[in-house]
């Protein structure tokens, strides 16, 4: 029997119980504000870098995973494992993480799989834990590598962004920019479906509710789709815990859902912006 | 619903023309790109189009019996009657007058019997009828109808089942003729019968008919791309002859020589023809041989196909949906257009841009389809105008700004054209809207009285405050406007607020309503001092 294991990078947008039930393996991302340096998750706390973006003029950025770092994690975890999933981010949003992903299997005893999820945060999220929960049933590679390409199909998620000039100064504003510019006060929404893998405008709303009721609208509609009657999804916030919670009401209330409360790294701040709120979701069949 | 109709008067007979006619025109894109048969040149749903609209132009305000209105709505179609379909149709209608004459109405059979005879009309019509067109789905809806009749009286009840076969019908069209199953549609023709029949049972029913749906044209570009060194004839001839159906047989017989797709209509001493020929001139002077030649037209279908083909491939370029915004103030020509509309028209004192003023704004976006909102409902007029003058125009019924602002945050520029019209009209209903101005004069309407200089609050454009104090009234207006789940209030403020007013009267809604977000922002209007939206 295959042992199997999964790394990714900290923007995974799951809550660190599940992580560690799965013990997945994660890689920070590099994260500056100025001259300073950090690793996504390790260095500083969601709350500090809020703190710091609030007192400064300048813009936070993020860099793609370093070649060295998942190559040594994919080394260690050779040791306990023929196979490994590395899970990555869209490479529409970075392709140099989805090539240093790749280059770094180099000199690597195990196998490893690239995966591209064609999502970002809590969209990886979901997608791990598919796979996760396939290891733990003991599936094959090949059926799990059929269940990674069943399950993106039927992942999207969906990101209200009261403040867009994070999103473009961050340089992934992309088809969304038809959301800018608006003189009257008004929450753009994104999402990432159909596996497109870049950022797409969703539409506008005038304030919190209205923004909830376009994402359920969006998600009913996508369940109409595919005939979907169940969703799972996990929940993340920039600071805004009264949105989230409307939003997970709301959910619950429309849907039969099961409902992770994502953790927010601080890479997700760079592009959402304070905040910032939005669930990824999986339409089970 | 439950109400009966037994019975078709003149003035039923007239709102069924009426709708039809709008309801075809609303779907003229739609049926041009159906166009496949006999020649793909992309006009079939215009050319309905504009045949019914020679005859509802006629009727319009016309107040007759039933046989007159019938007899109005087939000379007008004969006269206007463009290509094929609209001659045909203009002989359907022919049928049907003469089947109802002398009649002030008609119950189930006896339009049964009517549509029968307006079938055989315009299957005799044509030279060589082919299955497959329009000519299938009016035969079999009137075979229906006949079977039907003899039991059922209720029109609404007969118009139900008579639509659903015709669907039928119009479904089967591609298995009658081939060249409609490779294209993958429809027969236009037949589905704008379709479309009539739908708007009339609609009409009967006392409904609005659902927008239309949107059909992709990539199967008939690939037909028209493959099927290109098919077109026999190259020019689409059509004229009135007065005189000349004495001798009807004869000339049937000499223009069959000329060409194809021959269609000859006829009535009082008229005769319409209708030929595709590649000797036009010839065809011309041998009608006018038999009486005065009227509305003599030559169209070239070798150019004309070339350029719809064209269109077809240019449309990649142009962008799907532009819009058309109709406001007045500064503040709020900005935020229309920050919001997404390419072109936001201040109208004049009054808001009422002219039909003229619309259309140039129209022609200067470079898009696939237009949306026009009007904000008012004074400007829907010269909207439908435009509507009828540009194709694939749409208007999205918004009667004032706030209207128009909800509409325009629910379009997205990545949804299909049909969607977002769908969120668009959906939208129009979240907001209400309330506007505080003054009077102009003294007037009284109804039970309220005011003089020159009142200060008045409309709620949905009932006068609902009379008041002396701007603040006050407005204050009073929101008031009446809040409802219980409402969450947000937006206010604009015309000209002659200074901003300090305003913030004012924001810290006061504020405290007496903690629940509600306020929003506030420099609309700029002349003519009203605030104009408030509530959602």
């Amino acid at each position: 029997m295959a042992r199997m294991k999964i790394v990714t990078g900290s923007n995974h947008g799951l809550p660190k119980s599940i992580i560690e039930k799965y013990d997945i393996r994660i890689i920070p991302f590099p994260l500056s504000l100025g001259e300073e340096n950090y690793r996504d998750g390790i260095d500083i706390t969601l709350e500090d870098f809020l703190k710091k973006l609030k007192n400064t003029k300048l813009s936070p950025k993020t860099a793609a995973l370093p070649m060295g770092e998942l190559n040594k994690a994919y080394q260690e975890l050779s040791e306990e494992a023929d196979a490994i999933f590395s899970v990555q981010m869209s490479s529409g949003l970075s392709i140099a993480t989805y090539q240093a992903a790749q280059k770094a299997r180099e000199t690597v005893k195990a196998d490893v799989e690239v995966v591209d999820t064609k999502q970002t945060l809590g969209g990886v999220g979901l997608i791990i834990l598919e796979i996760a929960e396939a290891i733990k049933r003991r599936k094959s590679k090949a059926e799990v590598l059929q269940i990674i390409n069943e399950v993106r199909t039927r992942t999207n998620s969906i990101f209200a962004l009261p403040d867009i000039m994070y999103l473009y100064r961050g340089g992934r504003i992309g088809r969304a920019k038809s959301l800018l510019g608006s003189i009257m006060k008004i929450i753009p929404l994104i999402a990432f479906r159909n596996e497109e893998g870049m950022v797409s405008p969703l539409g506008k709303a005038r304030n919190v509710f209205q923004a909830n009721e376009k994402i359920i609208g969006t998600i009913k509609s996508d369940m109409e789709k595919v005939g979907s009657t169940k969703i799972r999804c996990v929940i993340s916030d920039v600071d805004n815990k009264i949105a989230a919670r409307q939003l997970k009401e709301t959910l619950q209330k429309n849907f039969e859902c099961e409902i992770i409360e994502g953790e927010m790294p601080c890479c997700g701040v760079v592009y959402l912006g304070p905040k910032a709120w939005g669930l990824a979701y999986y339409l089970i069949k | 619903m439950g109400e009966k109709i037994k019975y078709c008067d003149g003035k039923k007979l007239k709102e069924l023309i009426l709708a039809s006619t709008e309801w075809v025109n609303e779907n003229k894109t739609m049926l041009n790109n159906l166009n496949v048969f006999p020649v793909p040149d992309g006009d079939t749903g215009i050319n309905m189009s504009l045949t019914l609209q020679g005859a509802a132009n006629k009727i319009r305000d016309m107040n007759g019996n039933l046989s007159r209105i019938a007899d109005t709505v087939a000379e007008a179609t004969l006269m206007e009657a463009r290509g094929c379909s609209g001659t045909i149709l203009s002989q359907w209608f022919k049928g049907f007058a003469q089947s109802v004459k002398g009649k002030q109405g008609i119950n189930s059979l006896e339009l049964a019997v009517a549509f029968q005879k307006a079938a055989e009309t315009a299957y005799q019509a044509v030279e060589n009828p082919v299955e497959g067109t329009i000519l299938t789905v009016v035969r079999e809806s009137a075979d229906k109808a006949l079977q039907l009749a003899k039991k059922e009286a209720d029109l609404i009840r007969l118009f139900e089942e008579i639509l659903i076969t015709a669907k039928q019908s119009l479904a089967k069209t591609p298995d009658l003729l081939p060249v409609l199953k490779d294209a993958g549609v429809v027969d236009a023709g037949a589905q704008g019968f379709v479309f009539m029949l739908e708007a009339m049972l609609n009409n009967l029913q006392g409904r609005k008919p659902e927008l239309p749906k949107i059909i992709s044209v990539q199967g008939v570009f690939d037909t028209i791309k493959t099927k290109k060194e098919n077109l026999v004839n190259k020019y689409c001839v059509e004229c009135v002859i007065k005189g000349g159906d004495s001798r009807l047989d004869e000339i049937k017989a000499k223009l069959d020589e000329y060409g194809g797709s021959l269609i000859i209509a006829k009535s009082a001493g008229l005769l319409k023809i209708h030929l595709h020929t590649n000797y036009p001139k010839k065809v011309l002077q041998y009608c006018s041989s038999f009486g005065n030649l009227l509305q003599p037209k030559v169209d070239n279908m070798k150019k004309q196909r070339k350029k719809y083909l064209s269109s077809i491939e240019n449309t990649s370029k142009k962008k799907q949906i532009g819009i058309v915004a109709v406001t007045l103030g500064k503040g709020l020509v900005e935020i229309f257009r920050s919001m997404g509309a390419d072109v936001v028209i201040a109208g004049r004192r009054t808001m009422n841009p002219c039909t003229k003023d619309l259309i140039k704004s129209i022609k200067r976006i470079k898009a696939e389809n237009i949306i026009i909102l009007p904000n008012d409902p004074n400007v829907f007029p010269v909207a439908e105008e435009a509507k009828k003058i540009s194709t694939n125009t749409y208007v999205i019924p918004s009667k004032t700004i706030p209207q128009g602002i909800a509409a325009l945050l629910a379009f997205n520029a990545e949804a299909d054209l049909i969607t977002n019209r769908e969120n668009m009209n959906k939208a129009l209903k979240k907001v209400k809207t309330g506007i505080t101005t003054y009077a102009t004069d003294q007037r009284k309407f109804g039970e309220i009285e005011f003089k020159k200089g009142n200060i008045l609050s409309f709620y949905e454009k009932e006068i609902k405050i009379v008041g002396k104090d701007v603040q006050e009234t407005t204050l009073n207006l929101i008031d009446k406007m809040i409802a219980k789940d409402d969450k947000l209030i937006s206010i604009f403020y015309g000209k002659k607020i200074k901003a300090k007013e305003v913030k004012k009267l924001v810290e006061r809604i504020k405290s007496q309503h903690p629940e509600l977000e306020v929003q506030f922002y420099y609309g700029g209007q002349p003519n009203y001092y605030y104009i408030i939206s509530v959602e």
